[in-house]
């Protein structure tokens, strides 16, 4: 039996392994293929301008059609994925990896240090997000360094107090008092002994929030506060074809398909993983 | 003695009145303080967009003075708190006018959009939910699944754009963007809000005209909407029924409505109320969009002005509102919980 070994990600022993294998490797494999090589997936150049096939339906040479400048929708948004899922994996990573480190360490510090670091935590967690977002990229200046900021700020603080409530009752923990009787200092026993236990938890958010994440970066776009023209970005693409969608409906409409099927991936994978964790 | 135990309860309460007072107070102070070093630390200048394209040197010099930006950071965010408490926003970039009645002139709007789409999804979630938990297998649950699927997962801005190009552009059902247009149909303006206003005067005919204004956007926001609702009402609801209480008051005859509107329900709504607390103190992110593709005249299209025009007054007044109505709904979805469940109100 081959059970596939993501470090921490024990929770990985499927009813039926061999289908969420591929589905997970796939979906793997396609994100990297679309961030690293889109020009050979793209069949045309994203950029090229030809005005005399302006407003092409959809049909074998352009899949998705093509839009007002006559540029192939489909070779836009194979493109646009390193602008819109490129981001989003970078704003969902970082808030993930500086949320539990900050979330183990209020746990582990306890006391007043602990008091005070989740207090800035519940006044993050105050803010409407959205609204925020908006705010903070608007005020930075539009570009998607702006929005990714924006939602690093508002995403963190959900990962540290999912971590630190973990990282608590997990010092109760009998391996714990066993280490420390061994003599392992402070630091190794919330490296080596605390903190992988919460990767199951941290994966299984993680790869939500991705979907969330891709979701909320193409709505900043599409409201002209993230990626710049000619950008391919998705919800830039979306905003740009808003203009002539009830000429040319493709140009909004498949774009915009393609995101809800990425988030909905990414949702249906985490959701996956996280009744498989539970199960046990 | 109750006497002295009411006592110290008002006492208490007082005391947690304060203390919550005193948070979202804090809350809104570093929201604001946040934006305003934000805002200040971009390089684009707002005196040389609020004097125009073909202003001088020395005219957006003088706007510059206006404006009191020629003072240090930390004057300029000492007046503008000093402002803010006397009420006073300052005034926008783009309309000239102060914030304070462009927001007041916007809002209705967007209350049309946002407590219509708040009733329909709140009610048709709670509904849809009670009926999934009590029926978990059925023809229905496949429908239910989908739209739990979709609403997480699906850009608002996509549904709107959808339910726009088919209903609106190849349908005709509805009109494209817009909300009620008052002008010619001799409607008096008492809500601002154009269904509110129709209904008031009792004609069918503008009723269906304001109508068929609001039935796309709101749709879109119920669609985006609804899944947290339901799925999370048939969650709880299904973990209470599964509960030997459930079985026993099953055994010795109540009635299966009491059972499950009175009994079940009740222990169940706690995680349901908080979610809708905070569905409410975001839906004014969530109209945002929906104004944009809908042209809608509230606080959203205003704001995604402001964003355009680096309007900054109007961009810290929307964060200020909008962090202040979610705080605020957050608090008082605190204060509900004891009304509706008696295990907690023992406790406190």
């Amino acid at each position: 039996m081959t059970v596939w070994q993501v470090p921490g990600v024990a929770a990985w022993r499927l009813r039926r392994p061999r289908a969420a294998e591929w589905w997970v490797g796939a979906t793997v494999f396609g994100i990297a293929a679309l961030l690293l090589v889109p020009g050979w997936l793209a069949p045309h150049d994203p950029y090229a301008l030809a005005v005399s096939e302006r407003f092409q339906a959809p049909s074998v040479a352009h899949p998705f059609g093509t839009d007002d400048a006559g540029r192939d929708i489909f070779s836009r948004v194979v493109h646009g994925a390193r602008y819109s899922l490129g981001t989003s994996l970078i704003v969902v990573s970082v808030a993930a990896v500086f949320g539990t480190a900050y979330g183990a360490v209020a746990a582990w510090s306890g006391g007043l240090v602990d008091r005070i670091l989740m207090r800035v935590v519940d006044v993050f967690l105050a803010f409407p997000y959205l609204v925020f977002a908006m705010a903070i990229a608007a005020s930075l200046g539009r570009g998607l360094g702006s929005t990714l900021i924006a939602l690093v700020v508002l995403w963190w603080p959900s990962y540290a107090r999912m971590v630190r409530g973990q990282v608590l009752s997990l010092l109760k923990d009998q391996h714990i008092k066993a280490a420390r009787t061994l003599g392992a200092s402070g630091g190794q026993i919330l490296r080596w002994h605390v903190v992988p236990h919460t990767y199951d938890q941290v994966t299984v958010r993680y790869t939500l929030d991705l979907g969330q994440a891709l979701v909320a970066l193409t709505g900043l776009s599409f409201l002209g506060l993230g990626a710049q023209p000619p950008s391919p970005e998705w919800g830039l693409l979306i905003a740009d074809a808003k203009q002539y969608a009830l000429t040319a409906w493709w140009a909004a409409v498949l774009p915009g398909l393609v995101v809800f099927l990425v988030a909905l991936n990414f949702m249906a994978i985490g959701d996956r993983l996280r009744r498989d964790g539970t199960g046990r | 003695m109750p006497g002295s135990t009411s006592i110290r309860g008002v006492g208490s309460r007082l005391v947690r009145l304060a203390i919550g007072l005193g948070w979202i107070l804090l809350v809104v102070w570093i929201a604001v303080s946040i934006t305003f070093v934000l805002s200040r630390l971009v390089p684009a200048d707002p005196a040389r967009l609020a004097a125009g394209l073909d202003a001088g040197p020395e005219q957006v010099a003088q706007v510059r003075t206006d404006m009191g930006l020629d003072q240090p950071l930390p004057v300029q965010y000492l007046r503008y708190l000093g402002d803010l408490v006397t009420g006073d926003l300052g005034d926008s970039i783009q309309t000239r006018q102060p914030v304070l009645d462009d927001l007041a002139a916007a809002v209705p709007a967007s209350l049309e959009l946002i407590l219509l789409s708040y009733l329909g999804y709140a009610a048709i979630g709670v509904l849809a939910g009670i009926a999934w938990a009590y029926w978990p297998r059925g023809p229905h649950t496949g429908l239910l699944r989908f739209t739990g699927v979709i609403g997480v997962a699906v850009p608002v801005f996509w549904v709107g754009l959808l339910l726009q190009i088919v209903f609106a552009g190849k349908l005709q059902w509805f009109p494209v963007a817009g909300n009620f247009d008052y002008g010619g149909t001799g409607v008096p303006k008492v809500t601002g809000m154009g269904l509110v206003d129709t209904i008031l005067t009792g004609e069918p005919g503008l009723i269906g005209q304001a109508a068929r204004t609001v039935a796309l956007p709101v749709t879109t926001l119920v669609i985006t909407h609804i899944a947290v609702t339901m799925t999370l009402m048939r969650s709880s609801l299904a973990e209470q029924l599964r509960r030997p209480y459930v079985r026993t008051a099953r055994a010795r005859g109540v009635t299966e409505r009491r059972l499950v509107f009175v009994d079940a329900l009740r222990n169940s709504l706690n995680p349901v109320i908080t979610m809708l607390g905070l569905q409410l103190g975001w839906s004014l992110g969530g109209v945002v969009i929906i104004e944009v593709i809908f042209s809608w005249p509230g606080l959203g299209l205003y704001a995604y002005h402001a964003f355009g025009a680096f309007d900054y007054n109007a961009i810290m007044a929307i964060t200020i509102l909008s962090t202040v109505v979610f705080v605020v709904v957050n608090a008082l979805v605190g204060t509900l919980y004891p009304v509706l469940d008696p295990r907690l109100r023992e406790s406190r």
